[in-house]
């Protein structure tokens, strides 16, 4: 994974310094709330319902051991023992101390970390693949090219003030694991027919208050020309985008305000005037960034190896009932033979999605030092990755991970839904998602039940800004307000992946108390509607409609 | 009057002379009203404003600045970066407005080299802001080389 030369970490180091006296000057009121408020958002510091939450970057869900124990101690420290992981692939310290947030910057410094330009107008977290690397389906690794992303947008001068946030995807996958068609930039890799590199862009995706599928703006983008494409994109946007409404203010509605030709027109004359200049990435410079992302030494898997790890594995399924589940659901084809990924589940009877204490974070720092290469990915759905598995050690592993209440084999399951941190956290929120995540996961609890129904995505946030992505899943909670008491609206037929769509509202909202028993009663429809096991909810939703869901549903609450 | 900086943090005195219009006064008034009463012409750029517009008629101006009426509004940037990398502009460029110490190392990058510090704001401390970060990244018009045209740098083993 990449590591930070002197330069990189100056920069950080740089950071820590100036925050420190921009912290101590805003204690000290020498600078005005409205001041400092964009400076703590570019360094990930919000001012939450019952406390600041920082949000810490976690480059392209990419994470080391030693980092991801730095995270625990930090969260041990200097707030309550643990951290919520998010769907952009950061993690969020829910209870810090504002004027102890130069000190976790510099902790975070020190093990090659920051919360740069985490929150605020500004060009976000580049999120890609959690798979990125070893997921056999991929034609290349996204990672090198999220660098160099993340580097060209650190401090950018231009786009430190932009009229919203920005967020940039970037996968080099067919199946599309890092949703890039629903981001304000989505980039996905090609090869050319001379095994070149270039890029599919998408712009204008997004969620939050007007879901929108992005719109593709260039099917083939040399790879070299990457940064001064995404620098057209961002001056357009930057120059023209809405500032008089914040809900208007994201690139989609530009892009919808001024038509996709329009906009392309206006990009691509930017980058006219761009083309040829210094900032064109050279072959040199992608190689040197590349090599922080070259293979690690992996063991060489025969024939001989790949029986006796099926001999493993077929032993480990007999002695422990569970383990097959788990290999089933939790355990991933990788590029290389005679090695898996393997998705630690953060979703659990009464946690959080997402969440993790100190404890649990060492565990999975220790898993990836003894089963890898001391590297651990976190997932836009809220999971933790250990990328580097040997396939024999996967019965080691799973006991590791069974003990501490991390197998759970419900990956694609309908349990393993997105969760925002809602109304208990954040003081977005118009309604709460932890205890409706909980009291849905409650219901499905059966592991045959949950297995008979299958793969299913069901996504909850608390609020329209949508950082629980409820518009692309299967079955979408959305939190709102009606006159302060907590309601939800349902949403069918959203969807992850190349061919995204924005699921459709199915009727007026459930209250807290009915949403659980709502859910049961789609799941429920879909179940006793669906042509055969392997008939997926979209599939069947898209075969009846939504008539049968309605009936099922309004029938019975109301 | 607000106190004026250079890019290396001098303090300098506002020429006198110049008078000041807004794109919209340029293109509204009889420019030729300003010209014969012979003194130079500094032209100013609201946010919102096109510097496309007077493209051709850069050269008729002494200076030009660029308004930020509030600094979280950064199209005055993207003007900046314009003026300087896309229609030529040599010569001296004004942020005015709301000018803090905090945005001062990004506004030096893009072009700015004269800088009217809001009134309350500290000198010394807007001074050593212009240096806030030893290292850049990417290229800008202080220097159109992004980091890795400029250093070896050391890369993976």
């Amino acid at each position: 994974m990449y590591q930070y030369d002197e330069f990189d970490q100056r920069i950080v180091d740089d950071r820590v310094q100036r925050f420190r006296e921009q912290t101590r000057r805003f204690l000290a009121g020498e600078l005005s709330e409205d001041e400092f408020k964009p400076l703590r958002l570019q360094n990930g510091l919000y001012i939450q319902r019952h406390a600041p939450m920082l949000r810490i970057a976690i480059p392209y869900g990419t994470l080391s051991s030693q980092q991801l124990r730095a995270l625990g101690a930090i969260a041990e420290r200097w707030d309550e023992g643990w951290g919520h992981f998010s769907t952009r692939q950061n993690l969020q310290l829910n209870a810090p101390r504002l004027e102890d947030t130069p000190d976790i910057l510099e902790a975070l410094a020190k093990v090659q970390m920051h919360a740069i330009q985490t929150s605020g107008n500004c060009v976000r977290n580049v999120t890609s693949d959690h798979f990125a690397g070893v997921a056999p389906d991929e034609i290349l690794d996204p990672r090198p090219w999220c660098e160099l992303l993340r580097q060209w947008s650190t401090f950018h001068p231009e786009f430190s003030a932009l009229p919203r946030k920005f967020k940039i995807a970037v996968t080099a996958s067919a199946a599309d694991r890092a949703a890039v068609q629903v981001h304000d930039i989505g980039l996905r890799a090609l090869l050319g027919p001379g095994g070149e590199v270039g890029f599919e862009v998408w712009v204008g995706g997004g969620l939050g208050r007007t879901p929108v599928i992005g719109s593709r703006i260039r099917s083939w983008l040399p790879a070299m020309d990457l940064l001064l494409y995404v620098e057209a994109i961002l001056r357009v946007y930057n120059a023209d985008g809405r500032r008089d409404n914040p809900y208007k203010a994201r690139i989609k509605i530009l892009l919808r305000e001024m038509g996709a030709d329009a906009f392309t027109r206006a990009v691509e004359a930017e980058f006219a005037a761009l083309e040829g200049g210094p900032g064109r990435l050279t072959e040199h410079e992608i190689a040197r960034v590349a090599r922080y992302f070259k293979a690690p030494p992996y063991v060489h898997a025969d024939e001989h190896t790949v029986v006796a790890d099926a001999q493993i594995l077929a032993a480990a399924a007999q002695a422990h009932p569970g383990f097959e589940r788990w290999l089933s659901r939790n355990v991933h084809e990788h590029r290389q033979p005679g090695y898996a990924a393997v998705t630690v589940s953060l979703k659990r009877a009464g946690r959080p999605p997402g969440d993790a204490t100190a404890d649990e974070m060492r565990l999975v720092a220790d898993l990836a030092e003894q089963h890898g290469f001391g590297e651990i990915r976190v997932s836009h759905h809220q999971n933790l990755v250990l990328p580097d598995v040997r396939r024999s050690a996967l019965p080691d592993v799973y006991a590791a991970l069974k003990a501490s209440g991390l197998a759970t084999p419900n990956i694609g399951l309908l349990t393993d839904m997105i969760a925002c941190p809602g109304g208990d956290y954040c003081a977005l929120a118009n309604a709460r998602s932890i205890p409706v995540a909980e009291a849905i996961r409650a219901r499905f609890e059966d592991l045959d039940d949950l297995f008979d129904i299958g793969e299913l995505e069901l996504n909850i946030s608390g609020c329209i800004n949508s950082c629980g992505h409820h518009h692309i899943a299967q079955i979408g909670i959305l939190g709102v307000d009606k006159n302060g008491e907590e309601w939800y609206q349902v949403t069918l037929g959203g969807t992850q992946g190349p061919s995204a769509a924005i699921g459709k509202v199915i009727g007026p909202s459930f209250s807290a108390e009915e949403i659980p028993a709502a859910v049961e009663t789609v799941v429920r429809t879909y179940v006793g509607q669906r042509e055969s096991a392997h008939e997926r909810f979209n599939e069947t939703l898209a075969r009846i409609g939504q008539a049968p869901f309605r009936e099922a549903l309004y029938a019975e609450t109301h | 009057m607000p106190k004026l900086i250079d890019r290396q943090g001098q303090l300098v005195s506002a020429p006198t002379a110049l008078t000041w219009l807004t794109l919209e006064q340029w293109q509204a008034a009889d420019a030729t009203a300003a010209r014969v009463a012979g003194t130079p012409i500094g032209l100013e750029f609201q946010p919102a404003d096109q510097p496309g517009l007077v493209a051709q008629d850069l050269l008729r101006f002494a200076a030009l600045a660029v308004r930020f009426p509030k600094f979280t509004d950064g199209r005055g940037l993207t003007i900046a970066q314009r003026l300087r990398h896309r229609y030529g502009w040599q010569g001296p460029l004004w942020a005015v407005g709301e000018i803090l110490r905090d945005q001062l190392f990004a506004y030096g990058r893009v072009g700015f080299d004269h800088f009217a510090l809001r009134d309350d704001e500290d000198l010394d401390a807007a001074r050593s802001a212009l240096h806030d970060y030893a290292v850049r990244y990417q290229g800008a018009w202080d220097e159109p080389r992004p980091l890795w045209r400029r250093v070896e740098r050391a890369g993976a083993l």
